[in-house]
């Protein structure tokens, strides 16, 4: 009889658990379940430095429509940097009267202080790499800040968007121990309410200087399984989630909800290494270009979310971009110019003195939207005689061997201007003066630097757009890569919150994504119905 | 005279479980400190780099320069061996080091999710002894017969379906046909209550009972089928009891014995196992910082949860030895 007892006494709490229910969610709230909480919400160690931060605003930021790339408008800073005549000292005035969510006054020395953290080698930011080109920043007066770079650099503008932190709460050492990571104090529209392994909460600031955001508490949920996340979004409860494209395209069809796509400058492709007998010919390169289907591999493997990448810069570039720089989809042409340079078709395969048309792929093990990428492109390279072995690879057994074998890469990190877009892929001091990603096909063209250089330097936007189309026209006759295609970034929300909300837009997206961007990128600016 | 027992029953059998005890752990803390070491050694052999998971997608865009001067001021340069003397040094006065990764004091990491995991574990081993005691005892009065083959069946069928897949499939059946919650710990939004971990805590603990079920299940009901064969039970038989009599009397606490060590032993499946729970269920435990811990070599992090886990498999088993010393009276040293 004893263990009867027990036995029901062991199932009685689950039998409890059952009878618990959900109950209803705050309508002022907006819940979102994101893949991976951020580690940090320090801005100087990394967090929404791309001018969106929510919680720390930067100088500048980013306004514009989802099909374009944003226009860098001023945030904290009162207006336009004054940049002296050489290029090299950008001198900023800054909006009086803003205080951080602390009480504290904001003020140029916040600034300096925050520049100087990230650059300072001890505090190892991972982000003091956006600040290469910058020499030193000072606080000039109060509400005036002068920064001097190396070299000029136009699009230096696009290190502004980094998250301003009070200068008093800036302490000297790494990032990893600041304050700043769990309980970051800025003069954005939210404040941390709570983080811990489960939940990020931001709440409005009341304090605002143009008032309390409408949506009163944006929550992030961790859940790091796509499925999972999935399926909880379709349970009920929550505003939205991002998804890949598959799981996404699921709930095109169903009722309640909508999926938002979000452009990106975020381009996938692969170097076609420079030692290489077969990919570093010319022909071959220019050939290869012409044969590769990517509608074919954005439908096959990005179930359609995605657009076809000719060169670095896509049509969201506006005047900077080159609507003639493409390649045709043309494997006739392309076969002809295989033949006429040697590559003949022996068999099935094809060959030029004893050396197979053949090379290697590397992709980054672990990432499975390149590996697909990768796969797909070697079947379609197969049907013409050229043979791509597809293997993964971490970056330390990429490294060595970049100069002989292809590697799937990504890139877009830094989009918001062309410059920080192809720089580093196109000028021939690259890659020695970068990383071994950088211009990995070893591009070296004397008009190419002489281009990139006005572009970079020219503070006439009509000249850079003009250098930047010509860059494009000199890259599609002499191609060094292989690009496939700029991808789009899933998003999936309830439509109802188009009923409570005016919501405010997506923005072209870096290659850092998930649920800070998406329609929730701008959520400061939604208002109540 | 030669009736004298050496050790009469009744001599106090706790304070020497206590003792069995505190000898396991004063000799787990050195195996611990032991297993750390490779731990460390490991972390530096493994393919994983350090760097690329500080910087993320920003690794691929940095110059060879300016990831040797960070390599050098995160220290990972330096010796595993050097890393981990440091680190055990500052682990003997409590200071278990800041996680690069999670950019916060260890401690506080394993303070927030810990509870987590441990409750899971819990309710999840809760779950599969009860389940594996009924099912034990339905094949236990029947044998050979359908709840028998029913309870084989179910076992070999928890075998073969692997956790995560089980979890999505409680997903789609339970969440979405029947309202249960998907996971998290708490209704959306909201702060996590007793009533509402108990009902984010039931698919997440189903699924983990139901993964550790077959080794219980199976072990449990051999030993029964033994007992069942025993002289007690003939004679029990013999006096006229009746099958449910005799199973719940003679049988089952006999077979709960090995039972115990049974549940020692699989102590570190079950926190393996949990690992993949908490994956699919967003729970909040220390899954993810396991696993962020170990690919990008934050040494401090993947220590202390490894000593954390380590050190609970050492303190389930001497438990369960004591616990056989507390229960078997024939059992005289362990």
């Amino acid at each position: 009889m004893h263990s009867y007892v027990r036995r029901a006494a062991l199932m009685l709490p689950i039998l409890l658990a059952t009878a618990g229910c959900q109950a209803a969610v705050p309508s002022d709230d907006v819940l979102l379940l994101t893949p991976a909480l951020p580690e940090t919400l320090n801005p100087l160690a990394g967090f929404d430095n791309n001018g969106t931060g929510k919680i720390n605003e930067s100088l500048y930021t980013l306004d514009g429509e989802t099909g374009s790339l944003p226009n860098l408008v001023p945030l904290l800073a009162e207006g336009e940097p004054q940049i002296s005549a050489d290029g090299l000292r950008w001198s900023i005035a800054l909006q009086p009267g803003i205080s951080f969510s602390d009480g504290s006054g904001f003020d140029a020395g916040d600034v300096a202080a925050s520049y100087r953290a990230i650059l300072d080698p001890a505090s190892a930011s991972p982000i003091a790499g956006v600040l290469e080109n910058l020499d030193t920043v000072r606080a000039v007066d109060e509400h005036t800040v002068e920064f001097t770079l190396k070299e000029p650099q136009v699009s230096f503008k696009t290190a502004l968007l980094i998250g301003i932190a009070p200068e008093e709460l800036i302490a000297d050492g790494p990032v990893s121990n600041s304050s700043l990571n769990r309980t970051p104090v800025g003069t954005g529209p939210y404040t941390v309410q709570k983080i811990d392994s489960a939940q990020l909460v931001l709440g409005a600031n009341p304090d605002y200087r143009s008032g309390a955001p409408d949506v009163a508490r944006v929550v992030y949920e961790q859940s790091a399984d796509d499925n999972a996340r999935s399926q909880a979004l379709a349970g009920g409860g929550y505003t939205g989630t991002v998804l890949p494209p598959r799981l996404a395209a699921s709930f095109a069809d169903r009722d309640g909800f909508e999926v938002v796509t979000a452009t990106s400058a975020d381009w996938r492709g692969i170097s076609l290494p420079a030692d290489h007998p077969f990919t570093a010919d010319p022909s071959v390169r220019l050939a290869l270009n012409l044969l590769v289907d990517r509608q074919a591999l954005i439908d096959g493997v990005l179930a359609g979310s995605g657009r076809p990448a000719y060169t670095f810069v896509p049509a969201q570039y506006g005047k900077a971009y080159n609507s003639d720089a493409v390649f045709a989809h043309d494997p006739q042409r392309a076969e002809q110019l295989l033949e006429q340079s040697g590559w003949t078709l022996d068999g099935s395969m094809r060959s030029k003195d004893g050396q197979d048309a053949a090379f290697t792929i590397m992709y980054n093990a672990g990432d499975t939207l390149r590996r697909d990428l990768s796969l797909a492109l070697a079947a379609q390279l197969k049907e013409h005689g050229i043979t791509a072995e597809v293997v993964p690879a971490t970056f330390d057994e990429a490294e060595p061997r970049i100069g002989t074998d292809a590697l799937m890469l990504g890139g877009g990190d830094t989009p918001y201007d062309v410059d920080t877009q192809l720089y580093k892929m196109l000028h021939s001091s690259y890659p020695e003066d970068g990383a071994y990603y950088d211009n990995p096909s070893r591009y070296a063209d004397a008009a190419m630097d002489r281009l990139l250089h006005i572009g970079r330097t020219s503070t006439d936007p009509t000249a850079r757009d003009q250098a930047y189309r010509k860059v494009q026209e000199l890259y599609v006759k002499q191609p060094s890569m292989l690009l496939l295609a700029f991808t789009d970034h899933n998003y999936v929300q309830r439509s109802d919150v188009h009923e409570t909300w005016n919501t405010a837009g997506t923005l072209l997206e870096p290659h850092d994504h998930g649920t800070a961007w998406g329609p929730w990128v701008k959520i400061g600016q939604w208002t109540g119905k | 005279m030669s009736l004298t027992v050496l050790r009469p029953r009744g001599v106090p059998r706790l304070p020497r479980a206590g003792l069995l005890v505190l000898r396991r752990m004063l000799l787990a803390i050195p195996l611990t400190a032991g297993l750390t070491a490779v731990v460390f050694f490991l972390a530096s052999v493994a393919p994983f780099n350090p760097l690329a998971a500080y910087l993320g997608s920003r690794y691929e865009h940095t110059g060879a320069a300016e990831r040797a001067a960070l390599r050098a001021e995160l220290g990972l340069d330096d010796s595993w061996f050097g890393a981990w003397l440091g680190w055990l040094g500052s682990a003997v006065h409590g200071e278990l080091g800041t996680s690069r990764m999670l950019a916060r004091p260890v401690t506080e990491v394993l303070a927030e999710r810990v509870p987590y995991t441990l409750l899971l574990m819990l309710a999840g081993l809760l779950l599969a002894v009860v389940l594996a005691v009924l099912l034990a005892c339905a094949a236990g009065l029947c044998r050979g017969g359908l709840a028998d083959r029913a309870t084989t069946w179910i076992a070999q069928l928890a075998q073969a379906i692997p956790p995560f897949v089980l979890a999505l499939v409680f997903i789609a059946v339970f969440s979405l046909r029947l309202g249960l919650p998907t996971g998290g710990v708490a209704p959306p939004g909201q702060e996590p209550t007793a009533g509402s971990l108990a009902v984010h805590l039931l698919l997440p603990a189903t699924v983990m009972a139901i993964s550790l079920l077959p080794w219980l299940v199976l072990n449990l009901r051999a030993s029964m089928f033994d007992l069942l064969d025993s002289d007690a039970v003939l004679a029990a038989r013999g006096r006229g009891e009746g099958a449910g009599r005799i199973l719940v009397l003679e049988v089952l606490p006999g077979a709960l014995l090995p039972f115990i060590t049974v549940i020692g032993s699989r102590l570190g499946e079950l926190i393996t196992g949990a690992l993949l729970v908490e994956t699919v269920f967003g729970w909040p435990g220390i899954a993810s910082a396991v696993i962020d811990s170990a690919v990008s070599a934050d040494f401090a992090l993947l220590a202390a949860v490894t000593a954390c886990s380590a050190l609970a498999v050492f303190l389930g088993n001497a438990l369960a030895d004591a616990g056989y010393l507390l229960l078997d009276p024939r059992v005289g040293d362990v």
